[in-house]
C-alpha cells in the first residue's frame, strides 16, 4: 500500500482565497502601498483590464477589504480604492501565512 | 502583466514613475534659459530675471498634476511617503535660503572690495555653482540619478565662465538647453506611454 503523502493527512492550507486570487493578489498589493487611488492609476500599475478591475473590486468590497468612493472632479467621475482596516489586516495575515509555508529551507 | 516586485520596490518604483513626466524638468531648464539669457543679452533686466519663473512655478505644478491625473491616475501616498515628502521639501526650502544667503554674501564682499579675490576670481560661475549643489541636494533628498548629471554639468559650465572669466549667464543657458531637452523627451515618452485618457 503506498503510503500518502504527509500533508494531505493534514489541513488543507488555509490561505485567504479572497487575496490569493492573483488578480486580485496584485490589486491588493498596490492599494497596500499607497493611501488611496483611482481606477486609472490602478488600471496604468497594474496592466489589469477595466472589466477585470471592476470585477475583483467588487469581490474586494463585498468581502469589507476595500471601500469605495465616487465622486465628480471637474464633471468626470471619479473612482478612488483603498484599502479598509480589515483588508491591510487580512493582507498582513496573507503575507505571514505566505511566509510561513514557502519560507526556510535557504 | 508582471508583478513581481516586493512592497518598498513597488512603492519606490511607482513614486518614481509618478514623477517621471519631465514637466519639472522642462520648466527647470526653460527657466534657466530664460535667466541665462537675461544675464547675457538683456543686462538691465538680469537682476529680476528669477522672478518669471517664481511667478509662473505655481501655474505649472497645478498644469502638471492635471496632466498626470488624466494619464497616469490620481493616487494619494501613504502617511509615511507624505511625512518623507514634507521633511524634505522643508529641507529644500532651507537649502535655498542659505543658497540665497550665501549668494548674497558673495555678492556683498565681492563689491565691497575687502576680499582677498577669491569670491572674485570664482564670480562668474558662483550661481552656477550655487544652482549646482541645489540640484546635487534635490538628487540626494529625491533619489533622481539624473540631478547629479545635472548638478555636475552647472559644476562643470561654472568652472568654465570663472576660468573665461564670462558671464554668468553662460553655464545657465548651456544648462538650460540640455536640462528643457532633457524634460521635453520624458515628456514626449511619458505621453506616448499614458495617452489621455480623454483621448482614448
Amino acid at each position: 500500500m503506498t503510503p500518502r503523502p504527509r500533508e494531505a493527512t493534514k489541513r488543507p492550507i488555509d490561505l485567504d482565497r479572497v487575496i490569493h486570487e492573483p488578480a486580485r493578489l496584485i490589486l491588493m498589493r498596490n492599494l497596500y502601498v499607497v493611501q488611496e487611488a483611482d481606477f486609472l492609476y490602478l488600471s496604468r500599475r497594474t496592466g489589469l483590464t477595466d472589466g477585470n478591475i471592476s470585477s475583483h473590486m467588487t469581490r474586494l468590497e463585498n468581502a469589507g477589504y476595500v471601500q469605495v468612493s465616487k465622486a465628480f472632479v471637474e464633471r468626470r467621475p471619479r473612482t478612488v480604492y483603498a484599502l479598509t482596516a480589515a483588508g491591510r489586516a487580512a493582507f498582513d495575515e496573507y503575507r505571514k501565512r505566505v511566509d510561513d509555508l514557502l519560507g526556510g529551507l535557504d | 502583466m508582471v508583478d513581481t516586485d516586493n512592497l518598498d520596490v513597488l512603492e519606490q518604483a511607482a513614486y518614481r514613475d509618478a514623477y517621471s513626466d519631465g514637466i519639472v524638468d522642462l520648466f527647470t531648464g526653460l527657466s534657466l534659459l530664460w535667466i541665462g539669457t537675461a544675464w547675457i543679452w538683456l543686462s538691465d533686466i538680469a537682476g529680476m530675471a528669477g522672478v518669471l519663473p517664481a511667478v509662473f512655478i505655481s501655474v505649472v505644478l497645478t498644469g502638471r498634476k492635471k496632466f498626470v491625473e488624466d494619464r497616469a491616475g490620481y493616487v494619494k501616498w501613504s502617511p509615511p511617503r507624505r511625512e518623507w515628502e514634507k521633511r524634505n521639501l522643508v529641507l529644500l526650502l532651507v537649502a535655498g535660503i542659505a543658497m540665497f544667503a550665501l549668494g548674497v554674501i558673495a555678492y556683498v564682499v565681492a563689491s565691497s572690495g575687502s576680499d582677498t579675490g577669491f569670491i572674485r576670481s570664482i564670480g562668474p560661475g558662483l550661481l552656477a555653482f550655487l544652482l549646482a549643489l541645489t540640484a546635487a541636494g534635490l538628487g540626494i533628498a529625491f533619489g533622481a540619478r539624473r540631478l547629479f548629471a545635472y548638478a555636475a554639468m552647472l559644476m562643470v559650465g561654472g568652472i568654465a565662465a570663472a576660468w573665461q572669466d564670462t558671464s554668468p549667464g553662460w553655464p545657465l543657458l548651456a544648462a538650460g538647453v540640455v536640462v528643457a531637452g532633457m524634460g521635453g523627451y520624458m515628456l514626449l515618452r511619458y505621453a506616448q506611454a499614458n495617452p489621455s485618457v480623454r483621448s482614448t
